[in-house]
């Protein structure tokens, strides 16, 4: 179920009886709650449902095994097999189903580049949406159950609430047991939900998607990104600059309606965006950008490995294979190792910079802007990675950036406002935007619907009839 | 440690900064506030989702929307509640709404009015329309055969509705379909002799994989022309949601030839099935009279499986009747693309991933290959021998002509993948290379 559509806008009015009515019986409640979550979920595809149920049961088997074998409050040894094999069975689950078909054919790709034939078995895998979201939420439950994080195991409905909550269930953010467990036992007081900023964060949301992600996606990025060599080299320069905007768009809308959806619930999830397009390094930005995904590859992958406390170049070891990584989480394919590849690179040399790299006498503001400027370029040109179908077409793009000499023809001054007006909108302050949010939630209910019935209005009468699905719904 | 399973009953605020400042709500006035936002912007937009509703996909789910749908715009027009739609509409530059497309190619104009997001399902609906793509669970019976089928094609003819050569029906007055324009006499030095009728494949690689003019020889004239950097070949792509990534691979390789112009057109969602949603030979009438297209790409089909209107009646998938229509409706449309001595490359639905959904495709595919026999000037590809295995059967993953496996299918076992796209492509171009050569 997509969230600009009316069944989504039903679903929720239901949704949100059945939270406030039911909370005062727990046990009722979650069942309902996730009930509706697989509800939202099976819309897709009923069989989600069961590899969703499934996680549930199997991370709440290893759960309370996990406590079984603790001894003084610490994992025995035994403990950290079952753990060990907890993260394995989650890591196994996600890789059957988004990378068993990558895998298979890079390898016998790879064997035939020697002239050894293998014939693997190929299967025809359905990738379930969401399974990289709530698999890593699942992981961070039972690996914070190994640190201690937890003085009991969640009771299996609440696990289950946990990992179905449908505003969060199919792209995040990634929000982890540790702050979700708190809230879910807590039973909120139903006179104070913050619905000014639940209400702005939607139509925020709606605004990115349907119209700004879609306009720049169907009238610049896509047809440059697909033929490219129709194209000139300045349309190339504004496509992928476009595409930063675009992803920037549809990701982050969609958090932000998660995160409206879920405050009208009675839940705050973390904040996953802030402003990353204003960030003036690659490690800054991954400060701002998805903000729930980079610090869960900092505590459960990076810090693991030994993060940066065992010298310098196991430091640049542990940081490519963590954004590596990364980028192969986002999707099963060679493009997305580059991308994660680059911004490995970019933050390695960043690292060396800082430390021997001082300013020439330019005063800070130069500094400051020639650093912005070379942060978003390198990550404009991560991009063209991300977005392009293979690693021939990116490069492809790349040499017509250089090369490409013929006239304009998908040039368009709005996209080219859109463009700057979001990147601009990366330095405003939040003082105002809260302002216009309180006064909203002290207005008038009447004013208040008629402000927001126009605001849909204009949203889809500026949407293309019909919405892509989310970007990040495919990883 | 933060305290867990142990049920606080105690009431907090949701967000005690919030509720410090006070600008938070009681649930009773939110879910107010939800309803009355929902049921104003409904009476704003009643006029467009109507439109949206009437033409989504038949059956139950459309007739309660109708049901809903048709009394709110009543309230809401003669109120004026359309006005603020209207003046955004306005400003927008669009009236109303209009069936997403892609278009990507060398057209300006077009490009801003495209108004789709690259998918790859088809289209979602936004606010309540559904997309085209039907559902491949349902049971497919072909009318005289008694049942299921998933068997290999019929031999030319054995469908239901018209023969090949036969009369179409009339004037299909009681279809209201206008009648079929007379054939155009072929271009007496190009056109092959006897209308072609090679039938459709099985898939199976066998068979040839198009009905075609043989090549001419070196130094003969070629069927249309020989086109130049300076008068290049006039292209035209067009289809649903399964033309994107062979439009897209055509694009890039016709590109490179440099003496072929080509536009891709694709809107999702569309087919012959529902002219209400999108109206393909009124679109392609307005496009052929605005640019002068010598040779029309066409890949569509794919949403067509499902009930249409006759008579606004609805008539169910499968019958003699539906199979009639729709082959008048695939000679209509080849008529008016093969006017005034326009070609036609038509490219075949391939294997589907669901067995009753492929063999409704090769239903379809049997009907294009058997009236495009009767056009000198088109041509049929079928796809499904060179998207399928050795034997004729779907597989997501296949070899290149490098030797690298590939993922030519998307996930929804229906639409091909980049790859999928660059491997159906050369065989497109190959075809136009004998009626126009290219390289």
């Amino acid at each position: 179920m997509l969230f600009p559509t009316v069944a989504f806008a039903l679903f929720f009015c239901v949704a949100f009886l059945a939270n406030w009515l039911l909370r005062p019986k727990p046990t009722v409640w979650r069942v309902a709650m996730i009930g509706l979550s697989f509800f939202f979920y099976g819309y897709w595809d009923v069989r989600f449902v069961t590899l969703l149920a499934g996680s549930i049961v199997l991370n709440h088997i290893v759960a309370t095994a996990l406590f079984a074998k603790r001894v003084d409050g610490r994992l025995s040894a035994a403990g950290r097999r079952v753990l060990v094999a907890g993260v394995a069975a989650n890591l196994g689950i996600l890789g059957f189903f988004k990378y068993y078909g990558f895998f298979v054919t890079s390898a016998e790709n790879a064997l035939g580049r020697f002239g050894i034939e293998v014939g693997p078995p190929l299967l025809d895998i359905t990738l379930p949406i969401g399974i990289s979201f709530f698999t890593f939420q699942a992981i961070s439950y039972i690996v914070d159950i190994g640190r201690s994080r937890f003085d009991r195991p969640l009771p299996l409905l609440s696990l289950g609430f946990y990992l179905s909550f449908f505003p969060q269930l199919v792209a995040g953010p990634i929000v982890r047991a540790t702050d979700m467990a708190p809230q879910i036992s807590r039973r909120p007081d139903p006179r104070t939900i913050p619905a000014g900023e639940a209400f702005w964060l939607i139509a925020q949301g709606l605004v990115k998607k349907v119209v700004i992600s879609s306009y720049l996606a169907t009238n610049l990025v896509d047809p440059v990104f697909d033929v490219p060599g129709d194209h000139s080299r300045f349309e190339v320069l504004l496509a992928i600059y476009g595409y930063a905007i675009q992803i920037y768009a549809d990701f982050s809308g969609y958090t932000d309606i998660a995160i409206g959806c879920a405050l009208l619930l009675g839940f705050r999830f973390p904040q996953n965006f802030d402003s990353p397009y204003r960030a003036r390094s690659i490690a800054e930005f991954w400060h701002r950008w998805h903000i729930s995904l980079s610090t869960w590859l900092r505590d459960y992958l990076y810090i693991p490995l030994g993060g940066n406390r065992r010298g310098r170049l196991l430091t640049q070891r542990n940081l490519a294979i963590t954004m590596v990584l990364g980028g192969l989480w986002h999707g099963a394919a060679w493009t997305f190792v580059a991308w994660g590849a680059i911004h490995a690179i970019a933050l390695g040399v960043e690292r060396v910079l800082r430390e021997r790299w001082r300013p020439l006498g330019l005063p800070p503001r130069a500094v400051a802007t020639l650093s912005w400027l070379t942060t978003f370029h390198v990550i404009c040109a991560a991009w063209v990675f991300f977005r392009a179908d293979s690693l021939t077409r990116a490069f492809e793009l790349l040499e017509r950036l250089v090369a490409g000499g013929e006239p304009s023809t998908v040039f368009s001054a709005v996209a080219v406002t859109l463009i700057a007006a979001v990147v601009a909108s990366q330095f405003l302050s939040a003082r105002s935007v809260d302002r216009i949010r309180s006064e909203f939630a002290r207005a008038a209910p009447l004013a208040q619907i008629t402000l927001l019935a126009l605001t849909l209005t204009i949203i889809d009468a500026f949407g293309p009839d019909g919405v892509a699905p989310f970007i990040y719904f495919q990883f | 440690m933060p305290p867990l399973a142990r049920s606080d009953q105690r009431l907090r605020p949701v967000d005690p900064e919030h509720d410090q400042r006070g600008d938070t709500m009681p649930a009773g006035k939110v879910f107010v506030v939800m309803v009355g936002v929902l049921s104003l912007a409904a009476l704003f937009n009643a006029e467009a989702m109507l439109q949206r509703v009437e033409t989504s996909e038949l059956g139950r789910g459309r007739d309660v929307a109708l049901w809903f749908w048709r009394p709110v715009e009543a309230v809401s027009t003669p109120l004026g509640f359309g006005m603020p739609r209207s003046g955004v509409e306005a400003l927008r530059g669009t009236p109303g709404p209009d069936p997403g497309q892609t278009v990507a190619g060398s057209d300006p104009e077009s490009s801003e009015q495209a108004a789709e997001a690259r998918g790859p399902v088809g289209g979602s609906g936004q606010l309540g329309h559904e997309p085209f793509i039907p559902d491949p669970a349902a049971p497919t019976t072909i009318p005289g055969t008694g049942g299921p089928t998933t068997t290999p094609l019929d031999p030319p003819g054995s469908l239901p509705g018209i023969e090949p050569g036969a009369d179409r029906p009339s004037t299909a007055t009681p279809l209201g379909l206008p009648p079929p324009q007379p054939q155009p006499d072929p271009p007496a030095a190009t056109a092959p002799a006897e209308p072609l009728s090679t039938p459709v494949t099985d898939g199976t690689g066998t068979a040839p994989t198009s009905t075609t003019p043989e090549p001419a020889p070196p130094g003969s004239v070629f069927p249309l022309r020989r086109p130049t950097v300076e008068d290049p070949l006039r292209i035209l792509i067009i289809g649903d949601s399964t033309m994107d990534a062979v439009g897209n691979s055509m694009l890039r390789d016709l590109s490179n030839t440099g003496v072929a112009t080509a536009e891709l057109d694709y809107r999702i969602s569309t087919g012959l099935s529902r002219p209400d949603f999108f109206d393909w030979p009124g679109h392609l009438r307005e496009a052929r009279a605005a640019g002068q297209i010598e040779v029309v790409v066409i890949m569509i089909g794919a949403n067509d499986a499902q009930p249409f209107l006759i008579d606004d009646q609805p008539e169910a998938h499968g019958t003699e009747l539906w199979f009639a229509t729709y082959r008048h409706r695939v000679a209509a449309l080849l008529d008016e693309l093969t006017a005034d001595g326009g070609w036609v490359l038509w490219i075949g639905q391939p294997v589907m991933r669901s067995e009753d959904y492929s063999a409704k495709m090769q239903q379809l595919n049997q009907i294009y290959a058997e009236e495009i026999s009767r056009y000198p000037t088109a041509i049929y590809i079928d796809s499904r021998s060179v998207m399928s295995d050795g034997s004729g059967v779907y597989t997501a993953y296949l070899v290149d002509g490098g030797g690298t496996r590939q993922l030519v299918r998307q996930g929804d076992g229906v639409h091909l993948t980049s790859a999928g796209g660059d491997r159906l492509s050369p065989l497109i171009v190959e075809e136009l290379n004998r009626i126009a050569p290219l390289y």
